[in-house]
């Protein structure tokens, strides 16, 4: 039990403080009895806590009221988490009002045979009580109704959204990992540096890095590949649950029962599905979600909207409920590409840019950037710069790759260093394709040197490079997929010395 | 599709069990405390409510009754897990549930709405560390060791949230309540 009571902080708001204002008797046991529902609610009260709680709420009819007051609070919040997350409070109070005008088809079933046959039902809300971004209240009555239908079965198997829990035995098995692989879970030692063949239990996986990668393997087959700087949370008790905070996820999707789909939850969407490939990236601000195969949904958690995508189809949530939530099938990038800096690249590009003066191209010059984590939790430091396509453009990817294309990267080095580059791959429908590089020890990059123009500085030199000597990270993803997006560039050293600056990167066909 | 032998129910009884969703969660957690627990049990009352649709008499209040069933399964749910330590004994949820029972809101739609507003007023810091603990599977250990700081001090940061949530929102039901 903690028992530090705080009677002399100022609540945050500035305004008066019902708990722990007054310096009697009632005060005081108020603010204790605050301090244990905060510990309660935390998961953190402990025996003699819970005993004196029971004494405090039986003796007193008024500490109860404070009790039931407080665990109000605490269910909203849980019944209400994207309400949390969202910042937007105009756009929200007309969704309160707007979410009443269903259309008949997400009308409740007039039986429950009916609900059998569409196998998922939803209940029409009125626009009084709709309830926008109350998911958990539509998932949990959509239980009952496909219950019903299918009474033994939907009894504490419907999807209702289950936080994760420590699970004891492991669920998946780490396939493939490349760079910071870090597995983590409340309680339980923190296991850096991951490598091929680790067995998990449920918790939360963090790759750190450009070139980081890791693919897991559920037991029926199901698999998943995080990459960039993402962060997954998995479990996998009476269905899949995943919670993407940030990061791309590529999932291969086994066939799920029905009433149980696995469930990727993101800041700012759900997406259900019972069998397909589909990607899904995220940050705190949207989620992208593109399909290879099947159908999927994605509720965008702000308003409650839905949208199906089939093959090759993409759509976008955030929580601007303004925005369409429509199916697009973005047109492929063109087989060549060019990056000269001259203008700054997008936000979400590696480097500190410097635009062309004294003579000196345009260039970004090297960040360090994590490369991965050893065993002890240290990370491994390189020092580069990233291209990638700005954040609001159509596509992701950069260029289309042929099987002749070869990359060119313009750049100068203070010393002799290892030159590392990597290629992100993506299908064309979006989808993860894979992480590819070349890794050039210092005397070996003269082979690659290509001549300078006469005109310019002779401390700038060009790598031109073959895709085809490209060399996969990923091993379930040993070449190029065909027609295959260049989504990032990354061009790095391994010592801060080199201090590296790249002025071009291109791709011809 | 096995069918069901239990008369099917009426529109206006599915949207009393719909308009009753976030009002028997709370009660049953106010009850039991975890949420994984109240998750569970009002799943159980969920399904009880469409078997027992055909007894409900219409004529009479909805809530009172589902809160009842609700109550009925969570001591249910207790005997079923009687080994676990319960935060509270047998008397002492009689009585909460009694008093739950009394000042139940069959829609919340006026608190629901003012904790929207609520939080749309904290800084966005504090907002996130809301949403980091109440998304699926957001502990306050995780929390704690993601932020490098200990879980006692990350809770007391929770502590001061939820009381700024409280009194903000009892001043905004008090406001409309004037109005």
């Amino acid at each position: 039990m903690t028992d530090d009571r705080h009677l002399s902080e100022q609540p945050l708001t500035g305004t008066p403080e019902p708990l722990a204002s007054a310096a009697d008797s009632a005060s005081r046991d108020l603010a204790e009895l605050e301090t244990l529902l905060n510990a309660l609610a935390d998961d953190r009260l402990d025996e003699v806590g819970q005993r004196r709680l029971n004494d405090m709420l039986r003796a007193d009819a008024s500490l109860r009221q404070q009790y039931l007051a407080w665990m109000q609070l605490h269910a909203d919040l849980h019944w209400d988490y994207a309400a949390a997350a969202s910042a937007d409070d105009e756009s929200r109070e007309e969704r309160i009002g707007s979410h009443g005008s269903d259309s008949k088809a997400s009308l409740p079933p007039s039986t429950p045979a009916e609900a059998g046959r569409t196998g998922v039902s939803r209940p029409r809300l009125s626009p009084r009580n709709s309830n926008p971004v109350a998911t958990k209240n539509e998932r949990l009555l959509r239980g009952v109704l496909v219950g019903v239908a299918v009474l033994l079965l939907a009894i504490g198997i419907s999807s209702r959204s289950t936080p994760v829990r420590r699970e004891a035995k492991d669920i998946v098995t780490l396939e493939a990992a490349s760079g910071a692989v870090t597995w983590s879970h409340p309680g339980e030692e923190t296991r850096a540096g991951l490598t091929a063949g680790a067995e998990l239990p449920a918790g939360t996986l963090v790759v750190e890095g450009e070139a980081a990668s890791a693919q897991l393997r559920f037991a029926d087959g199901t698999r998943l590949t995080l990459s960039g700087d993402a962060e997954l949370s998995f479990t996998d008790g009476k269905q899949k649950q995943l919670v993407l905070r940030r990061g791309l996820l590529a999932a291969q999707v086994e066939r799920q029962p029905p009433i149980r789909p696995l469930v990727v939850r993101t800041p700012t969407a759900e997406v259900r599905v019972v069998g397909t490939v589909f990607s899904v990236s995220a940050d705190q601000d949207g989620t992208e979600l593109m399909v290879e195969s099947g159908r999927v949904r994605m509720r965008r958690l702000a308003d409650g909207k839905e949208v199906e995508l089939t093959d090759r189809q993409s759509a976008v949530a955030t929580f601007d409920t303004a925005e369409p939530m429509k199916p697009a099938r973005p047109a492929p990038p063109p087989p060549q590409w060019t990056q000269d800096f001259r203008e700054p690249p997008p936000p979400n590009c590696k480097g500190h840019w410097q635009p062309a003066r004294d003579g000196q191209p345009a260039m970004v010059t090297a960040v360090p950037c994590i490369a991965g984590r050893d065993a002890d939790d240290r990370p491994v430091i390189h020092y580069g710069i990233t291209a990638r396509a700005a954040p609001t453009a159509a596509s992701h990817g950069l260029v289309t790759l042929t099987p002749t294309s070869r990359l060119r990267v313009r750049y100068r080095v203070a010393s002799d260093s290892n030159v590392r580059i990597m290629l992100g791959l993506q299908k064309p429908n979006g989808g993860f394709g894979g992480n590819f590089q070349v890794w050039l020890a210092a005397d070996e990059v003269s082979r690659l040197l290509t001549t300078e123009p006469s005109t310019s500085d002779a401390s700038w030199q060009s790598l031109d490079i073959p895709i085809a000597e490209f060399e996969p990270l990923i091993d379930h993803i040993p070449r190029p997929p065909n027609n295959a997006q260049v989504s990032l560039v990354f061009v790095a050293t391994t010592s801060i010395e080199a201090g590296l600056e790249v002025a071009e990167l291109s791709i011809t066909p | 599709m096995t069918q069901p032998a239990e008369p099917t129910p009426s529109a206006e009884f599915i949207g009393h069990v719909t308009r009753a969703q976030r009002t028997l969660y709370a009660f049953i957690l106010s009850l039991l405390c975890r949420p994984e627990d109240a998750e569970d049990v009002l799943q159980e009352t969920n399904v009880v409510l469409w078997t027992k649709a055909g007894e409900f008499d219409a004529s009479r209040e909805f809530l009172p009754w589902a809160l009842r069933i609700a109550q009925l399964q969570a001591m249910a749910h207790r005997k079923r897990h009687a080994q676990r330590r319960w935060v509270f004994d047998d008397t002492l949820l009689a009585s909460i549930a009694d008093q739950a029972a009394r000042q139940a809101d069959a829609s919340g739609d006026g608190r629901r709405s003012a904790l929207v507003g609520c939080l749309r007023k904290l800084p966005d810091e504090q907002r996130q560390l809301v949403a980091r603990r109440y998304e699926p599977g957001g502990s306050v250990n995780q929390l704690a060791e993601q932020r490098g700081v200990s879980p006692k001090a990350l809770s007391e940061s929770l502590r001061r949230i939820r009381r700024t949530l409280l009194q903000c929102i009892e001043r905004t039901l008090a406001r409309e309540a004037q109005a």
